[in-house]
């Protein structure tokens, strides 16, 4: 069987105007995504880890047109009908937001603090014209089963004040899962919440995905989330995706000195394993009209003149699907 | 293991609210040697930075200390005044917040408030004493002293982080603790400050108290590790010990829960229910609404300490690795 691809991402890029001088001249440009290619195959979930400000979350609402795109294309196919999203027209939108959601990372902005539980969830449906009254009722209330706030009727007319943060999030999932989308944006959805709560919430997300066919791309900036969230994974930094590939693969055997260095600096929870210091320099900067050359010039432990004097590495094929942008590797 | 630098005995905090008392830390006890490193895991509202504010005495207004002691070096610091702490507080026993919450006043220069803090408790220094007392920290955590100079928001979070160890280390204290020093940073940058913290508190000795929710960066940081829930320690061990065979079903829980990179992928576990509200807390063991091991007994009393050795203690009537 050939496995069709649910999002088909090319040469993405998104550049954000710095204003500056009394006129607000706009001169140099945030490269926050910049010439980024991927593809999520139907029913699988990706998740891309990086830094803050290494452009996951631009990417992210990119996909589901909360930004729109400066150049590149995006494809969207569930095998029904193939959507160009780059030149979505407005009309369409809605359309396409049956299909595609986004859950964020903190249910306590998400949610309108005026709105009961109910309203939130309803709220899908009616902007979607899904359903009558009665059947729309059902159908909150199934939700509200779905991510276990039960029993449903005690959690209806609740504000979000009156839920604790594991609980809103139930909320937020329920909200984004409410219109059976099939692909859904997860933009750190459990980094705010205690470890015994997030699992449960991780969990959840995973058994709606499985029962419901549902593709994640999974924004995140722990490996170890990224791990148990996607079988693929995309590691951004600066704009750029700096490799990907099936997950274990990529934890394994990672290949780029940044992957490297993010994995040998993860804390690892078991005190028989001694780690050795993750080889890298300063910190991240913001890509302001970034120059000619490797992105992780500048921190790489690796970097030569002929790194220098290229632009930022192709992506490329290192062995089965998993790619890799390094001149050195 | 060196002489007991600090030893807490039962100690107990609370907080008066609207609608009632909240005690946040109840009868908790544990000691950190010298040159010893003690981590608390906790998730929020278990109590543990109230425990670190106790330990400091810096307890906003309606909170109170109702018992117990902190003995430093067998001095002990629960029932003193505001002014008798002074000469205890940033001297022997001090604090590394966390920078991103205003630990740092944006609108005075990073190394004034250093500082500030240097001429406070050595009331002879002059100020170029102290620069070069500031310049001589900088270096220690890695920051280039020309810095010291610039305003909080000038720096990046790590920078940022940077200066406050700097600032907790200024006076040479016996003691640090951290709460939560690295939760905001990537993860590169938390490796680095992980790693200098660390070797500064090995190089000279200090006790430590290292707070976080976060079980791996405490793993990595501690020789014990006390695990607290809803105010009270729950289990408290050597970090091995922990790891190899906890006895608490909540750390169980926790450990299940903690996804890793390393080794091979496995399902976690989730834990039911919520954390419980401290103004009605439940009765008997304060765990026992979501334990999966839970006994008529624990409905009704809570568990006292049981002993495994080797300062393994657990509360919990029903422990695992006994029998169901």
């Amino acid at each position: 069987m050939i496995q069709k691809d649910l999002v088909t991402v090319s040469g993405l890029k998104k550049y954000f105007p710095v204003e500056q001088g009394m006129f607000r001249q706009t001169r140099r440009f945030i490269h926050a995504v910049d010439d980024v290619t991927f593809s999520i195959p139907v029913g699988e979930s990706l998740s891309l880890v990086g830094e803050s400000g290494c452009g996951k979350t631009t990417t992210g609402k990119l996909l589901v047109k909360l930004h729109e795109p400066t150049g590149g294309s995006m494809q969207f196919d569930d095998g029904r009908e193939s959507i160009d999203l780059a030149h979505l027209k407005r009309k369409a939108m809605r359309g396409f937001r049956r299909k595609a959601q986004m859950i964020f990372q903190d249910p306590y902005e998400s949610l309108n603090p005026r709105m009961t539980v109910f309203d939130a969830i309803v709220e899908p449906l009616n902007v979607q014209n899904i359903g009558n009254w009665v059947e729309r009722e059902r159908r909150v209330a199934e939700m509200l089963a779905l991510v276990d706030l039960t029993p449903p009727s005690s959690f209806l007319f609740r504000f979000p004040h009156e839920l604790s943060g594991g609980q809103r999030q139930r909320v937020a999932i329920a909200r984004a899962l409410v219109v059976n989308p099939i692909f859904v944006v997860a933009d750190e959805p459990t980094s705010m919440l205690d470890v015994s709560i997030r699992t449960g919430v991780m969990n959840l997300m995973l058994e709606l995905g499985d029962r419901f066919n549902v593709s994640y791309l999974y924004i995140t900036h722990d490996l170890a989330v990224a791990r148990y969230m996607g079988r693929g994974l995309a590691v951004m930094y600066l704009g750029k995706i700096v490799e990907m590939g099936n997950t274990e693969e990529v934890l394994a055997h990672g290949l780029h000195p940044y992957t490297r260095a993010m994995l040998s600096a993860v804390p690892v929870p078991d005190p028989q394993v001694k780690r050795a210091a993750a080889r890298i320099k300063g910190g991240i900067t913001a890509p302001v009209n970034p120059p000619m050359r490797c992105r992780f010039y500048d921190r790489c432990p690796i970097s030569d003149d002929y790194c220098l004097h290229n632009d930022h590495p192709p992506l490329e094929d290192k062995g089965a699907g998993h790619f890799t942008a390094c001149y050195k590797v | 293991m060196g002489n007991p630098l600090l030893e807490v005995e039962n100690l107990t905090m609370q907080y008066t609210i609207r609608g009632g008392e909240v005690t946040a830390v109840e009868n908790v006890s544990f000691s950190v040697s010298e040159g010893e490193a003690l981590g608390i895991v906790g998730e929020s509202g278990s109590g543990k930075s109230s425990m670190a504010i106790s330990l400091m005495k810096l307890l906003p207004e309606n909170a109170r200390i109702l018992g117990g002691k902190i003995l430093l070096r067998g001095m002990d610091l629960a029932p003193l005044s505001e002014e008798e702490i002074r000469p205890y507080r940033g001297r022997r026993i001090a604090m590394v917040f966390q920078a991103a919450m205003n630990s740092l006043d944006p609108v005075y220069r990073t190394g004034d408030q250093i500082i500030e803090a240097l001429q406070n408790h050595y009331q002879d220094m002059n100020h170029t004493a102290a620069r070069a007392r500031v310049a001589e920290l900088f270096n220690l955590v890695d920051l280039d002293p020309a810095l010291m100079d610039r305003y909080p928001h000038q720096l990046s979070g790590g920078m940022r982080q940077r200066a406050v160890i700097a600032m907790a280390l200024a006076c040479n204290p016996d003691i640090i603790i951290a709460d939560e020093p690295t939760t905001a940073l990537d993860v590169i940058v938390q490796d680095t400050i992980l790693r200098k913290l660390k070797q500064l508190q090995e190089r000279d000795k200090l006790g430590m108290i290292y707070i976080s929710h976060d079980i791996a960066v405490v793993c990595e940081v501690s020789q014990r590790i006390a695990i607290m829930y809803a105010g009270r320690i729950m289990e408290i061990a050597g970090t091995k010990d922990l790891f190899v065979q906890p006895r608490h079903p909540y750390t169980c829980s926790l450990l299940n829960a903690f996804p890793s990179i390393i080794g091979p992928k496995r399902q976690l576990l989730s834990l039911p229910g919520e954390s419980p509200d401290l103004l009605h807390p439940p009765s008997g063991c304060r765990f026992h609404p979501r334990c999966p091991r839970v006994l008529d007994l624990c409905r009704r009393e809570a568990p006292p300490d049981t002993d495994y050795g080797n300062g393994h203690l657990a509360a919990c009537y029903h422990p695992m690795g006994t029998d169901s």
